[in-house]
């Protein structure tokens, strides 16, 4: 009965079965060697069924690789994430993966989602606290993890008190500070200048060339996209889809300057060239654009930032 | 018939070099400690439930909200039938006064608890117990400590009228000590004293606690 209540109040304590589908995976039958996570037709619908975002996509993320999801703004990427991160449900269709077979992974959401009311060296610790690490231990490897993102001065700030950037950089550190053997990206360097941008971006590399972990990382930067993904998927919107994965088989560390680098960023640019074309001829149709002017007005019905 | 300072601080002092008051202030103060932290425990766990229950909370919401527009004084028969003309009968009414604003300003603070703050905890593996500990409940303070601080002062006005009419002690039976003998001033001054505590509980706990939490939280302090 105890249990039962449990299950009510905190659903999320029974064993993660979140892959509730029309086959749902029991969590010790998911084992690939080659492949991380699984989407397998797998629709995400808003609002009881009436906004589709992801209509019955597939996508596999191979293990101890990078992948890279790039797409327009609004286009589901982050669902994508989220899915993988075993933090939503699908409406139909499976996702398999480490995470709901009970591994560890990391998340760097689009927003830092630090706690509010911890200091940032607390805040990196966390995961640290949660897996019972002891308190000396684990405020050394946090404060590490902060000096790798440059921020062991902000140590006792609290998330109010830093720029959104820098929070962003703490959540970078609270992905890394367990070292998982996966860790998913949102967006992480969106805020960032430039020069702090290409400094994560090697750490990033450096993460991964030091023990080959399984990242996926969602962006909107092309150029950032090719320098960190072995693949780069290209996707599509509405219903999302996957328009092209492109292989980028430049040698690590990559130089921006390499011509396999300038040849991936050529070929991702033009698909995503084609799609806003098609986009934009879709919405001319519509008659959207001549009553509205220009796209900016519904941020949401055009590819954005940076695309 | 309405007595001066001067009169109304003589009164004070005559019930205080008597025993009487200082006697009045430790009972009505115990009082509303033992009250004040069983409906603080009560109203936490019950606000926690009904965010985490959506079945439970629209079973018995309504009826919560009708319970919590009912003056807590009204208890107060039922209680003395169950318990006597005990402490426990006078403590009833105080936490069922103070337990349920408690209960529903932790029910919205759990409930507005920013759903960022809760995905980046599950995603680090937050379950159950460390989730409630570790997450909720400090993602929820601020919420929870203004609902603390409105308990505090439902918790003084249901013991006041509770002990205005269930006679044993405390400040409320030196007010009607007052209107027997006729002394307004002794009246006068026992309300002083009331206000008085509430303020002081007011300001040295729960202003110290705001300002706290509003440092931490980076919420604006009141
Ligand atoms: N909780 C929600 N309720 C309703 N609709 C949602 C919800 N979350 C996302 N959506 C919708 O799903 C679609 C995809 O959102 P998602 O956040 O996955 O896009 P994205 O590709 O990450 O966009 P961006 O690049 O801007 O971050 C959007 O159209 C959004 O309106
Ligand atoms: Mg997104």
């Amino acid at each position: 009965m105890f249990a039962a209540a449990r299950r009510r109040l905190f659903p999320w304590t029974a064993a993660p079965s979140r892959a509730r589908s029309s086959a749902p995976i029991p969590r010790d039958r998911w084992a690939s060697a080659t492949v991380f996570a699984s989407l397998q037709g797998v629709s995400v619908a808003y609002d009881d069924g009436r906004r589709a975002v992801l209509e019955d996509l597939s996508l596999d993320i191979p293990r101890g690789s990078v992948t890279c999801l790039v797409g327009p703004s609004g286009g589901g990427k982050s669902t994508i994430l989220n899915l993988v991160a075993g933090l939503t449900r699908p409406t139909r269709g499976a996702v398999r993966s480490d995470v709901a077979a009970g591994s560890r992974v990391g998340v760097v959401f689009q927003e830092a989602g630090l706690m509010p009311w911890l200091t940032l060296l607390d805040n990196v610790a966390f995961p640290l606290a949660l897996a019972g690490v002891d308190r000396t231990e684990r405020r050394e490897r946090a404060a590490e993890m902060l000096r790798t993102v440059h921020l062991l001065r902000f140590r006792d700030a609290f998330p109010h008190e830093l720029s959104g950037g820098m929070q962003q950089r703490g959540a970078l550190a609270r992905a890394l500070v367990t070292d998982p053997p996966a860790i998913l990206f949102d967006e992480p360097f969106a805020a960032l200048d430039a020069e702090m941008r290409a400094l994560l971006q090697d750490e990033v590399e450096r993460v991964f060339l030091a023990s080959r972990k399984t990242l996926l990382f969602v962006t909107h930067d092309v150029s950032e996209a090719v320098r960190l993904g072995d693949r780069v998927v290209v996707l599509g919107a509405r219903p999302a889809r996957v328009l092209e994965t492109v292989h980028v088989d430049a040698p690590r560390p990559r130089a921006a300057s390499d011509a396999a680098v300038l040849r991936a960023v050529r070929e991702v640019t033009a698909h995503i060239k084609a799609e806003v074309d098609k986009i934009k001829r879709e919405e001319a149709d519509d008659g959207w654009c001549a009553s509205q002017g220009d796209a900016a007005a519904d941020p949401r019905r055009h590819l954005g930032r940076g695309i | 018939m309405f007595p001066s300072p001067i009169d109304v601080g003589a009164a004070l002092a005559r019930a205080a070099a008597s025993g009487e008051l200082p006697r009045a202030v430790a009972r009505t103060g115990l009082r509303l400690v033992v009250g004040y932290a069983v409906a603080l425990a009560v109203g936490v766990c019950l606000g926690v439930v009904l965010a985490r229950a959506p079945r439970l909370r629209r079973a018995i919401a309504p009826l919560l909200h009708g319970l919590s527009g009912v003056p807590s004084v009204c208890w107060l028969p039922l209680s003395v039938l169950w318990f006597g003309l005990s402490e426990a009968a006078i403590q009833v009414v105080v936490v069922v006064g103070a337990a349920l604003p408690i209960a529903s300003a932790t029910e919205a603070a759990v409930r507005q608890v920013p759903p960022i703050v809760d995905r980046a905890a599950r995603a680090m593996g937050a379950r159950g117990p460390s989730l409630l500990f570790r997450v909720l409940l400090p993602a929820a303070m601020p919420g929870i400590t203004s609902g603390a601080r409105l308990g505090w002062t439902f918790a003084l006005r249901s013991l006041m009228a509770g002990e205005l009419l269930f006679v044993s002690g405390g400040l409320g039976q030196l007010l009607e000590a007052g209107r027997d003998l006729g002394d307004a001033a002794l009246v006068l001054g026992v309300v002083v004293v009331i206000v008085a505590l509430g303020r002081a509980v007011e300001t040295t706990v729960f202003g110290r606690v705001d300002r706290a939490v509003a440092r931490r939280w980076g919420t604006v302090a009141a």
